[in-house]
């Protein structure tokens, strides 16, 4: 996959695409952060919220383009790292993309807006909860299960034939119904 | 207001730039009429996008267990092999370098070196990041520029049209986002998250009430911003020499190139070169620059 299939990818929403960035850039990004006296457990998670950071940022800005998705990462996730440590000293490889070629806005998220991301994001998960079946259980299926027991790309259940849903036009109608109704809830709460 | 299942099935079309041109402008033309709804749609495309994060980290977490653990130590067994690995290809390097000292051909002419007169681009401030993938010199006579450190972007120095396109940065709104929540607001917050189809109708129809100069001079900048600078140079020709503090004079001299007509942002940049503002002032004599070496 090139660079440029990985972006494409990720702004089609492919999950494949996701799964490639992941796991391609690991041990590049991983043994950096190792080497910056990174616990091995933590540099996982500052991994993910790296990729997870440059997913958004593709998604987001459709003029963004990256040369060199590794060096990207690396640059996130060690920044990500010093901030954790309090280090605002630590001098980036000039290398590497710099503060503001990270993020549109010349800065990253602030705290304030980390956590906003975040309480939207549980928000989202206990109103998908709340609605009724079938909704509740497509957009679980959808958005929080892992592995998705629905396969990935919505345009693949028409194929699965142990899906209780008759045809690929009836699960658009129950994900806009159920899109429709959690909007409803989450505006009225 | 709610949005029906219709509506969601237009705006996702819509959001995917699935959606055939009548319906497109249809859209946009509803956008416009009814506020409440342009609301409703990016309340429920902001919804969408916190779901779509949710899976995305949700799988990352599910692979997680796959990532290997990374073994940093160091043993010498694998210094040695690195150690022998690395004098190997040190000595395949020098038998290259030898070689091709060796097989040398003759230079009849020095090449011209022309870096001293072209500014570093490294300081530019707001250089934008995207890249841009260089045009392959056409001679050997034109050096490049990409020995600068602290970028990825290469910009060959015959590329005046890859400058300007790295240059381009759309101006934030200033202090506007203080007025009561209506379609001026919606414009300028949609212009400001790059959501220009969606600021393009609504700016032109702000400007067409109030006729706001401002919402003009933005309307213009998406329109460089979707790659339609033709659509940009009437509108910021009207205006080069008001609202100063915009820099119209720099955003039409990169409109001119991106419409490939150099020879009317030759004289905007020259001017710019003298008396703009010190980062335009810089930027504008690299651009010259680009613009002599590549007419040479």
């Amino acid at each position: 996959m090139t660079e440029q299939e990985v972006i494409t990818g990720l702004r089609n929403k492919d999950d494949k695409a996701l799964e490639y960035v992941f796991l391609t850039y690991w041990k590049k990004v991983g043994g950096t952060l190792i080497k910056n006296k990174c616990d091995k457990q933590r540099a996982k998670d500052i991994y993910l919220d790296a990729v997870l950071a440059f997913r958004d940022r593709v998604v987001k800005d459709d003029t963004f383009e990256c040369e060199n998705i590794g060096s990207y990462l690396i640059s996130t996730a060690l920044r990500n790292w010093m901030k954790e440590l309090g280090d605002d000293t630590m001098e980036i490889d000039s290398e590497l993309p710099q503060e503001s070629e990270l993020d549109g806005n010349n800065q990253s998220d602030s705290e304030a807006e980390l956590l906003e991301k975040e309480k939207n994001i549980e928000k989202v998960r206990k109103g998908i909860q709340e609605l009724k079946d079938p909704y509740r259980e497509l957009l679980t299926k959808l958005y929080l299960d892992f592995p998705p027991t629905i396969l990935r790309n919505i345009k693949i259940l028409k194929k699965d034939s142990t899906s209780e849903y008759r045809n690929f036009e009836d699960l658009k109608k129950i994900r806009f119904r159920g899109l429709k109704l959690l909007r409803e809830l989450l505006k009225n709460k | 207001m709610q949005l029906t299942e219709q509506d969601l099935a237009i705006l996702e079309a819509y959001w995917k730039t699935e959606l055939l041109e009548g319906d497109r402008t249809a859209l946009e033309q509803r956008f416009i009429d009814e506020p409440e709804f342009l609301e409703e749609a990016q309340a429920m495309k902001s919804m969408i996008e916190t779901l779509e994060h949710t899976k995305a980290r949700t799988l990352l977490e599910g692979l997680k267990a796959q990532l290997p653990d990374l073994d940093t130590g160091t043993n010498s067994g694998n210094s040695t092999r690195y150690f022998i690995a690395a004098a190997a290809a040190a000595v395949g390097l020098v038998g290259v370098f030898v070689w091709r000292q060796v097989n040398k051909p003759e230079l009849t002419q020095p090449i011209p070196m022309q870096t001293d007169t072209i500014p570093k681009i490294d300081t530019i401030a707001n250089i934008d990041t995207r890249v841009i993938q260089p045009i392959p010199t056409q001679t050997g006579t034109i050096p490049k520029i990409d020995t600068i450190a602290n970028r990825n972007t290469i910009i060959s120095n015959n590329n005046l049209m890859a400058f300007a396109e790295a240059s381009f940065v759309p101006p934030p709104t200033r202090g506007l986002k203080m007025q009561k929540p209506d379609r001026d607001m919606v414009a300028l917050d949609a212009y400001d998250k790059k959501e220009y189809d969606i600021a393009i109708p609504l700016l032109k129809s702000v400007f067409e009430e109030k006729k706001d100069s401002m919402k003009l001079f933005y309307l213009s900048i998406c329109y460089i911003a979707k790659d339609r600078p033709k659509d940009a140079i009437p509108i910021l020709e009207s205006m080069k020499y008001s609202n100063k503090a915009m820099d119209p004079l720099w955003y039409l001299s990169l409109s001119y190139i991106l419409a490939g007509e150099n020879n009317k942002a030759k004289p905007l940049l020259l001017e710019l070169s003298k008396s703009g503002p010190p980062n335009i002032q810089e930027k504008s004599k690299i651009a010259l620059n680009l613009m002599n070496s590549s007419s040479k």
